[in-house]
């Protein structure tokens, strides 16, 4: 740990509620790449916990949550990124 | 008599004509005719009449028909005009009554007309009394009509067959008078499209009325579009200060107000934008809120609800 080894994110699972979409991204250090989730429809009563894949490599990611719409809302309780060490480093 | 009569001719009578009919109701008169009718290439009849009578009462006839005219769908600017002359053959100038009787078969607006400014308080008559220039010489005698009168006029068939009656009457016996007449014209407004609506200085307009439950007033001028059917708008400019008002249930859904803007109606569809409304903005902590609230300000009152700027969430770097 705590050698900035290259990173495989590659999935979402959270307790997400609300109304409207929820736009969900990751993007790396400087924001020099980024992705983008499946769009997630939120609900009132959803009855379950969404999982999302996603396929990220970068040795930092952020996760970022936005609604763009008037009214829309977001209720989250629980986020858990899977993600897995894969490279030690970049090329030289 | 006629003035070119000798003692012992007698003139020939008038060729009849059917447009006009002639006659005399007292036993007095004892004119001589001379008819004559003429075509000076414009729209209306040219006649000139000669008719000299004396006696209290006297009464000579003239009916004219008028040529059909096109509707002009309008009830305003219809002036019936009469250019005549009454002539005295005495040393006193003598009164005279002209009774004009406008007619359609079933409208008949009298005017009397006065050879003095004297007004006579006989005889059955709707109309004006005429005060201007005695009528010793040529007179152009117009006469506007009410909109009532032309809405009977129009219902009447007036347009397609309408005529002229003129009466003259003598007010004193040994009264010699006579009357020449150049032409009667009905002149009424052009039929077809109108002119461009050209706006100069303050004021405005209201569109709608009381009967549509409308009753606005804009201080500073501009226009209220009111009525039930569907506002159609050609594109149009507005720049100066003022406004407008759209009401009706239809087509544009309620009134809306500017202050020293307008409006842009765009497209087929029935969304318009507000270009420069006064508006902020200050949030009140609502728990429940889920958007924004503008508040109309310098006079205005209301409230716009907008959408808070993209909220969002971001984590801190996730990494080993």
């Amino acid at each position: 740990m705590g050698q900035d080894n290259i990173i495989h994110f590659n999935a979402l699972r959270g307790r997400i509620k609300g109304t409207g979409i929820l736009r969900t991204r990751l993007f790396d250090l400087d924001e020099t790449q980024s992705v983008n989730f499946p769009l997630i429809n939120m609900e009132e009563i959803t009855g379950k916990f969404v999982f999302k894949l996603i396929n990220f490599k970068s040795q930092r990611a952020c996760l970022e949550l936005k609604t763009t719409s008037i009214d829309e809302i977001m209720r989250i309780n629980k986020l858990v990124v899977f993600a897995k060490p894969i490279f030690t480093e970049y090329p030289g | 008599m006629a003035q070119s009569a000798t003692v012992n001719e007698v003139p020939d009578p008038p060729t009849p004509n059917p447009d006009f009919t002639e006659c005399s109701t007292s036993p007095v008169v004892a004119a001589d005719i001379v008819l004559a009718l003429s075509n000076g290439g414009g729209s209306f009849p040219t006649l000139s009449i000669l008719a000299d009578f004396t006696g209290t009462g006297a009464i000579y006839l003239l009916t004219t028909k008028l040529e059909p005219l096109t509707d002009p769908g309008v009830d305003t600017d219809h002036v019936l005009k009469i250019t005549l002359t009454l002539r005295d053959f005495g040393a006193v100038p003598r009164d005279a009554v002209l009774n004009i009787d406008f007619n359609a078969p079933a409208v008949s607006p009298t005017f009397i007309i006065h050879r003095d400014t004297t007004l006579i308080a006989a005889n059955s008559w709707s109309g004006d009394f005429y005060t201007g220039p005695d009528l010793t010489s040529f007179t152009i005698i117009e006469i506007p009509l009410t909109e009532a009168e032309v809405i009977d006029f129009r219902a009447a068939g007036g347009y397609n067959d309408c005529g002229v009656k003129i009466s003259l009457f003598a007010l004193g016996a040994g009264d010699i008078v006579g009357n020449d007449y150049d032409f009667i014209e009905l002149v009424c407004p052009s039929s077809g499209g109108g002119a461009p609506l050209v706006i100069t200085g303050s004021g405005g307009f209201i569109f709608g009325g009381q009967g549509l439950g409308l009753d606005y007033f804009v201080p500073d001028g501009g226009f209220i579009f009111g009525g039930e059917a569907l506002l159609q708008l050609n594109p149009f400019e507005y720049t100066a200060e003022g406004g407008f008002i759209f009401g009706g249930s239809a087509g544009i859904g309620g009134n809306q107000i500017t202050g020293t803007g307008g409006f842009i109606f765009g497209g087929g569809g029935r969304d318009f934008m507000i270009l420069s409304p006064d508006i902020g903005g200050i949030y009140f902590l609502d728990f429940l809120a889920t958007h924004d609230t503008f508040y109309l300000r310098d006079g205005f009152q209301g409230t716009e609800d907008v959408k808070i700027p993209d909220p969002f969430i971001q984590t801190a770097y996730l990494g080993d």
